[in-house]
């Protein structure tokens, strides 16, 4: 028990890698670091993300600089309306000299996608990539093929216009481990753009790890110990989101759905990840707490009467957090 | 017939001496109940206390506590010491209540009875302690607490009734003798939260001796939380560690202290949370972490606590 609870000496150095990382994004990237830390996250965790910030944020970067840090591949695919399944995962090309068929294998194949405006292709476009993200395999022409190993999912979604886009259903976004809220940088941190960005070359992030080592840290944060409190206090946050009557909470009206059970797996996977990060080979409330929003927010539906109020779920995750004890 | 109201006589006298037995037995053991407060909000708590001291030979007494039907029973403790040296060695039975009060007004507490039986003579005997009142205020009008010295006190005997008027005629001249003198009321300061925490702390000693850990530390940290609560007036028990210590650091708190708390949780989060042991040096040295935090504590008098926000 204690060999599981405290980090060996691989995984401590596989942290300190990782916090390398975010030293080195920090170099081309300015501001932002809760988006830094979630995409890697996600990468250490398997587990995909949605970011939504209006354009012009750096999501682009962000993801780009991540991948250059960890020498994976990196591909993009904009979403548009006309973009096709195929375009996504592949297809059969019929060859005319050798009269066979060849796969032509679709940008899917990548360590790292940033799949931006993804609410503005069609519904069996978006289905095709979420399947991908769900499975991590897709077929082409009745041949199976396995994805890339890490392989991470990047959505963007553009929250300001909703002309010509296809919302994702709740189910389909229930898929991402993370949404992530990208906000508009301080005064001081667009300064600094200013004089980064504005003086020819722009600046570049260098490699810190190679692909190999985040699987071996995924295998590290398997082991990170989570005691049975933490997992009662994760199942209460989850559960006071679905019943809130039965922790005292007055939100009852407030909430159309609660979080589903993916909630409960992905704020467990999630605070051993944080947990990790921090060097820590156990989890503690402060792990749980600090994913809490990026896990919750997408996955609590408000009622009418909460959006007429203007309360959005992240006042309904304020109230929870602030009432549900700490084990 | 002049025989048999010999013998009725006789019987009397028996039962007049045995009474004045009773009397004198009753003057081995004292029975008391004590409160920490007379006077609280809505919401605070109150500790109810009863006590007795026996002599060794003595079988433990038996005591009905009183109903508490108008509070919450938030926790409780017992524990009985030995107290005295030689001759005067006695044991010390001592039960702790920790309350809540349900509603506001003058509530009283039932008197609770004590059984024990007489070590010299056999016989069972029993004692009483008063009645309680406890002013629970509900509106936020109350002046702030005035700091006790000691417990307020009820005896359980009648034996010793003859004291009250000794003890209140002590006090007045006491007091008088303070007046007389001329010099300002130098009451202490408010220290009530530090006395409180300091005595709860006590207990924690208990358990590491039966090496009780994970018990020692959760009761180590509730001490700690509750005094963070009641002398910040921050709901430590819904605060993360790093919640908390974030919230701590908007107050007037030399910086080597905050981080020296941050410590003691790191640890205690160790071992709730993973299962660590530590050394016993360090479950010393932690325990005196704790200490330490809760007597600066008294430096600061709460009008000094500043905070920003919502904090205050």
């Amino acid at each position: 028990m204690p060999e599981v609870r405290e980090l060996n000496k691989k995984g401590k150095e596989l942290s300190e890698t990782l916090g390398r990382i975010m030293t080195e994004s920090r170099k081309v990237l300015v501001g932002q670091p809760e988006m830094i830390r979630g995409l890697l996250m996600g990468l250490l965790t398997q587990g995909h993300i949605l970011l939504e910030g209006v354009p012009g944020l750096a999501k682009t970067l962000s993801v780009m600089t991540l991948s250059s840090c960890i020498q994976a591949k990196f591909s993009r695919i904009q979403f548009t309306p006309d973009l096709l399944p195929s375009d996504i995962i592949g297809t059969n090309i019929y060859n005319a000299k050798t009269a066979e068929f060849s796969i032509k294998k679709g940008p899917v194949f990548a360590n790292i996608i940033l799949a931006d405006e993804v609410n503005r292709a069609a519904a069996k476009v978006q289905s095709a990539l979420l399947e991908a993200m769900q499975e991590k395999q897709v077929t082409i022409g009745g041949k199976t093929f396995k994805l890339d190993k890490p392989f991470l999912v990047l959505a963007t979604q553009n929250p300001i216009e909703s002309e010509g886009t296809y919302s994702l259903p709740e189910a389909q976004i229930d898929r991402f481990m993370f949404k992530i809220r990208v906000s508009y940088p301080t005064a001081e941190d667009e300064l600094e753009i200013i004089n980064r960005f504005t003086q020819g070359e722009n600046p570049v992030a260098g490699a810190v790890c190679k692909p190999e080592d985040i699987i071996m840290a995924r295998e590290a944060i398997n082991n990170v110990f989570i005691d049975e409190k933490i997992k009662r206090y994760i199942v209460d946050l989850v559960f006071a989101t679905r019943y809130p009557e039965r922790y005292g909470l007055k939100i009852r009206n407030l909430i159309q759905y609660g979080a589903s059970p993916r909630a409960s797996l992905y704020l467990t996977i999630g605070s051993k990840g944080n947990a990790f990060l921090e060097g820590r080979g156990y989890v503690t409330p402060d792990d749980v707490k600090s994913i809490a929003y990026d896990v919750l927010r997408h996955r609590i539906l408000v009622s009418y009467e909460a959006e007429a109020e203007e309360i959005t779920s992240e006042n309904i995750i304020d109230e929870i957090l602030k009432n549900i004890k700490v084990p | 017939m002049k025989q048999r109201f010999v013998w009725a006589m006789m019987a009397m006298l028996f039962f007049w001496l045995g009474s004045v037995v009773i009397g004198f037995a009753l003057d081995e053991v004292t029975y008391r109940a004590l409160m920490d407060k007379r006077k609280i909000k809505l919401g605070e708590r109150v500790q109810y206390r009863l006590e007795v001291d026996y002599p060794a030979g003595t079988l433990a007494p038996n005591i009905t506590p009183p109903t508490f039907s108008q509070f919450t029973i938030i926790d409780k403790y017992k524990k009985t010491e030995e107290m005295g040296q030689g001759q005067e060695k006695f044991l010390r039975l001592r039960i702790d209540w920790l309350l809540e009060p349900n509603t506001a007004g003058r509530i009283p507490i039932s008197s609770s009875r004590l059984v024990y039986q007489d070590a010299t003579s056999n016989l069972f005997k029993s004692g009483m302690t008063g009645v309680f009142f406890i002013e629970v205020e509900k509106e936020e009008t109350m002046p702030p607490p005035v700091v006790k010295k000691n417990f307020l006190s009820l005896e359980g005997r009648a034996g010793l009734i003859w004291l009250i008027p000794i003890v209140i005629s002590g006090l007045v001249i006491l007091i008088s003798l303070v007046l007389l003198r001329g010099k300002p009321n130098t009451s202490p300061a408010v220290h009530t939260i530090e006395f409180e925490a300091l005595r709860s702390l006590e207990q924690t000693v208990e358990l590491l001796e039966q090496e009780k850990v994970e018990e020692y530390y959760a009761l180590l940290t509730r001490v700690l939380l509750e005094y963070i609560r009641d002398k910040f007036g921050l709901d430590a028990y819904v605060l993360s560690t790093g919640a908390l210590l974030e919230k701590l650091s908007h107050f007037q708190i030399p910086g080597e202290r905050i981080t020296r708390l941050e410590k003691f949780f790191q640890v205690a989060d160790k071992v709730k949370f993973a299962g660590h042991i530590p050394e016993s040096e360090e479950m010393l040295s932690l325990h005196t972490m704790v200490k330490d935090f809760i007597k600066a504590g008294k430096a600061v008098k709460p009008k000094e606590i500043r905070g920003r926000g919502n904090y205050a």
